[in-house]
């Protein structure tokens, strides 16, 4: 039975629904998304249970966000507990289907992206659990019959604090004031907690989704098993941009269906027998104009001729008078660097199960998009979006790949050719290798001015790039000034005060399909723009970290950043002999991270990557041990794709089709990782993307300085590319 | 030709009849067929090794492991890890380890036959000894977890 009462806006744009069903106060949340309108009308069920609070003084806590191992399904519930003053213990952590109700605030869609768990909901979270806070309060307050003002709340109980009062030191517990705290309002900008008073934020608290993780249990998109449920696999085309033609019969007992870009083998049995048929599977595919220029080779030198030809020539950023500079410069220095595409290869392949009936479609998937996946399952079923259910399971890796709706989209279309039954489709991994939307491929010069004191004057750069934003949307890309910042960005947004800065960006339109990989253009132009400064500073003649700190005058995050990093790696000091180090720094998604690197060995012998130190200042943390590893887990895939890390193509067809071509980072190659955290107090910064960037150039820039050799060109070690 | 059979197989002590195409790896028998979906598929070509199950105490990579060749062994997967290995998912979680924790069934299964092999493993043994892929670089952890549980003494590799 419910007793829930309009929704209450409770802070600008957070909307909060109280009621009491089966047991539990229920607090339903809708961070805005929703039409005002919707709320007089919506049950709280509707609005969906963000908070449960049961008479089993069990508390249940939505995580919005999709988990894909960087920690927000702790770190977010966290941040409502410490509102809330729960007993950590008692707090329980479910993972949110797709809900308009829960998009992030930053950006009004439900989705897993751009480092923005924490930053997107952290006001509107503290809200919500201050909210349910203060409805507790106040029921304890009439139970007890004094003042809500002589009552406390701490670790998920109220007490009556004031002294010499009846009830003066009673304790009710928040299971027993469930049902009376659901009959109350929801109170409009409920008093925070100051941040000083924190006693769960800012803890390591160990995280809620490890224990499932260690014995088997928990549930990723790929272990979904339903009543009745077959099996699908696909055979997308070999090349980029071909489609399927005449399409040969599946073997007995299995079935094909068409999709636009490939065939779906449907079997009974096993997602092996679906795979072992769509491998050997008859098809004829039809090449796209644009096929066979898919090309490492041929791609490479289209790049060079737009570089020096290529139009119109976008400019993203122009500051002071950077040509002026370079003519009036004492020294120039001018390189030019690139990248390749890279693959996204999270170890959970794409896949996602669906079951569509004439009147509903309810999808469960390892997705970062929710509010996408949605849209795309409507359009596909021509169902409204309020018949799509989609259940978010945990994601085995992610990387950004996992934003793209691909996957989903073919496992409803699939579902939707045998209504009523479950099917689960799973990608082989050579169809994961080589169906990815890749990491974007880049080509980019740079010139630098030095004054006769050594100081940097300013830089000029020019990149040749295809674009995430034209891919997905290009009418925006026919006005020729404007510019996808993605492609530039890393190079616009470096730490430091440059007197003179012009960033110029040609469009490649290139065939091969690129989206968003961890940290996105940071990943590769924090590359280009961090080795460079090491070149620039060896021809000041100046040491890499004294150059830098120079240019921080008005960046005292990043000067402390850098100060704390000098100290931490032990700059001053010579390393060891054999070893050299290199640092780097770099500002993205709200943080400042800075690396360095200490390494040894040979270009010859090989490079042994003995230690990174990482600083970070992403304001405050939430859960410092999780901010550790996210900084762990980016140096490593950093380190895997700057050493080894490549898609090549051949006439079309991407070449690289699993882990025996390409290489990953094993136990073997992982370094020593020592995290600092500083404490800033900054404006809250994210956490699951910053620490990519600085690894790759200050790892080229510590074999710079062991070698003598500086590599412009990424991977550092390029692996041999499979003939067939 | 393959063909369809009929057997039953010991996992995690208990008996599971399984009747399968004769060709279909033990991975997917245990995950499609009895529904045990601890064991992960990352690769099928035995690289990754997410797949690591033991048989009759043994490590193997079940993506291409023979299921008719585990008739009458015992199998242990994730899901019977803990009576076998009981120390080391505590370590695990001690050391907060997983992330997405795709990796993680395969590199405990792995971890428990490298501590068999080497119950007071060194650096190296661990290098050699734990080849799985972690594409969260869980690395640094796995070791710190893997000397917890062996009880030896750590130097340091992450900063907790």
């Amino acid at each position: 039975m419910s007793t829930g009462i309009a929704s209450r806006e409770v802070d600008r744009g957070t909307f909060l629904k109280a009621s009491f069903v089966g047991g539990a106060f229920i607090l339903g949340i809708d961070f805005g998304a929703l039409p005002r309108a919707a709320h007089a009308a919506a049950s709280p069920t509707q609005l969906n249970a963000y908070i449960r609070i049961g008479t089993d003084e069990s508390i249940t806590i939505v995580a919005p966000n999709s988990e894909l191992g960087q920690g927000t399904s702790t770190a977010l519930p966290m941040i409502v507990a410490e509102e809330l003053k729960a007993d950590w213990s008692k707090v329980r952590m479910e993972l949110a289907g797709a809900n308009a109700a829960f998009a992030n605030p930053m950006f009004h869609l439900q989705l897993t992206g751009g480092s923005t768990a924490v930053r997107g909901y952290y006001q509107a979270l503290r809200t919500v659990g201050a909210s349910a806070r203060e409805m507790l309060i106040a029921a304890g307050a009439a139970k007890f019959g004094v003042n809500a003002s002589d009552c406390v709340a701490e670790k998920g109980a109220v007490r009556v604090a004031t002294a010499g009062l009846p009830s003066s030191g009673q304790v009710a517990t928040y299971g027993s004031l469930a049902a009376a705290a659901a009959s109350l309002a929801p109170p409009a900008n409920p008093p925070l907690t100051d941040r000083k008073n924190f006693q769960i934020v800012g803890t390591s608290i160990p995280r809620l989704d490890i224990p499932a993780k260690v014995n088997g249990s928990a549930v990723f998109g790929i272990d979904v098993r339903l009543p009745g449920m077959v099996y699908a696999a696909v055979k997308q085309s070999p090349k980029v941009g071909q489609i399927p033609g005449a399409i040969g019969a599946a073997p007995r007992g299995m079935k094909t269906v068409a999709l636009p870009n490939g065939v779906a083998v449907v079997a009974t049995t096993t997602t092996w027998a679906a795979i072992k048929a769509a491998n050997s599977l008859s098809v004829t595919w039809i090449d796209a104009p644009s096929t066979a220029s898919a090309d490492t080779t041929a791609m490479k030198a289209a790049a060079a001729a737009l570089m020096t030809g290529g139009s119109p020539v976008r400019v993203a950023l122009n500051t002071g008078d950077a040509p002026g500079a370079i003519a009036k410069a004492a020294k120039t220095v001018t390189a030019t660097y690139s990248v390749p595409y890279v693959p996204h290869t999270s170890l959970e392949p794409m896949n996602a199960t669906a079951l569509v009936t004439p009147t509903s479609c309810e999808i469960w998937a390892p997705t970062q998009a929710q509010g996408p996946c949605v849209l795309v399952a409507a359009a596909i079923t021509g169902l409204t979006p309020d018949k799509i259910t989609l259940h978010t399971t945990y994601l085995g890796g992610g990387m950004g790949r996992k934003g793209e709706t691909d996957f989903v989209e073919q496992a409803v279309r699939i579902a939707k050719t045998m209504p009523g039954t479950p099917v689960k489709l799973t990608w082989s991994r050579e169809e994961d290798m080589t169906q990815d939307f890749y990491r974007p491929a880049s080509l980019c010069s740079l010139t630098g001015s030095l004054d006769s004191t050594g100081a940097l004057t300013g830089i000029s750069s020019r990149t040749v790039s295809p674009s995430i934003g034209y891919q997905k949307g290009p009418a925006r890309y026919a006005d020729p000034t404007a510019v996808d910042s993605s492609a530039v960005e890393g190079i616009t947004t470096m730490p430091y005060a440059l007197p003179s800065q012009r960033t110029e960006w040609i469009l490649d339109t290139a065939p091969v399909r690129v989206s968003y990989w961890r940290s996105v253009g940071n990943s590769y132009n924090v590359f280009f723009a961090e080795s460079f400064i090491d070149e620039l500073a060896a021809a000041a003649g100046k040491d890499p970290i004294a150059f830098r700190r120079g240019m921080l005058g008005a960046n005292p995050r990043a000067l402390a950043v850098l100060d704390t990093l000098t100290a931490k790696s032990g700059w001053a000091a010579a390393p060891k002999a054999g070893h050299a180090r290199g640092v780097a720094i770099s500002q993205c998604f709200g943080s400042i991270v800075g690396e360095v690197v200490d390494i040894s060995g040979s270009l010859t012998t090989g490079i042994k990557v003995n230690s990174v130190t990482v600083v970070i200042d992403c304001g405050n943390s939430i859960n410092p041990d999780t901010v550790r590893a996210q900084m762990e887990s980016a140096v490593l895939q950093g380190l895997g794709v700057a050493l080894w890390g490549d898609m090549p193509f051949t006439a079309g067809k991407p070449m690289r089709r699993n882990f025996n071509t390409y290489k990953m980072p094993r136990m073997r190659d992982a370094p020593a990782i020592d995290t600092t955290i500083i404490e800033s107090g900054g404006p809250l910064g994210g956490v699951g993307e910053p620490g990519l960037p600085p690894i790759a150039p200050a790892l080229g820039n510590a074999i710079a300085r062991l070698t003598g050799t500086r590599l412009r060109s990424l991977p550092m070690f390029p692996q041999p590319v499979p003939t067939s | 030709m393959s063909e369809t059979r009929t057997y039953s197989l010991n996992v995690n002590g208990t008996t599971y009849p399984v009747t399968a195409d004769s060709e279909t790896p033990l991975l997917w028998v245990l995950r499609d067929l009895i529904g045990l979906t601890g064991t992960k598929y990352g690769c099928g070509i035995e690289q990754c090794y997410a797949c690591s199950v033991m048989v009759d105490g043994q490590v193997e990579h079940a993506c291409v492991f023979d299921a008719t060749s585990a008739i009458g062994k015992k199998i242990t997967t994730i899901e019977g890890l803990s009576t076998v290995a009981p120390k080391l998912q505590q370590a695990w979680i001690d050391e907060q380890v997983p992330q997405c924790g795709y990796c993680q069934s395969g590199m405990l299964i792995a971890a428990a036959g490298l501590l068999k092999e080497h119950p007071q493993p060194a650096d190296s043994d661990i290098d050699s000894g734990l080849p799985n892929i972690c594409a969260c670089g869980t690395y640094p952890r796995i070791r710190k977890a893997v000397k917890r549980a062996a009880g030896v003494a750590t130097t340091s590799t992450v900063s907790r």
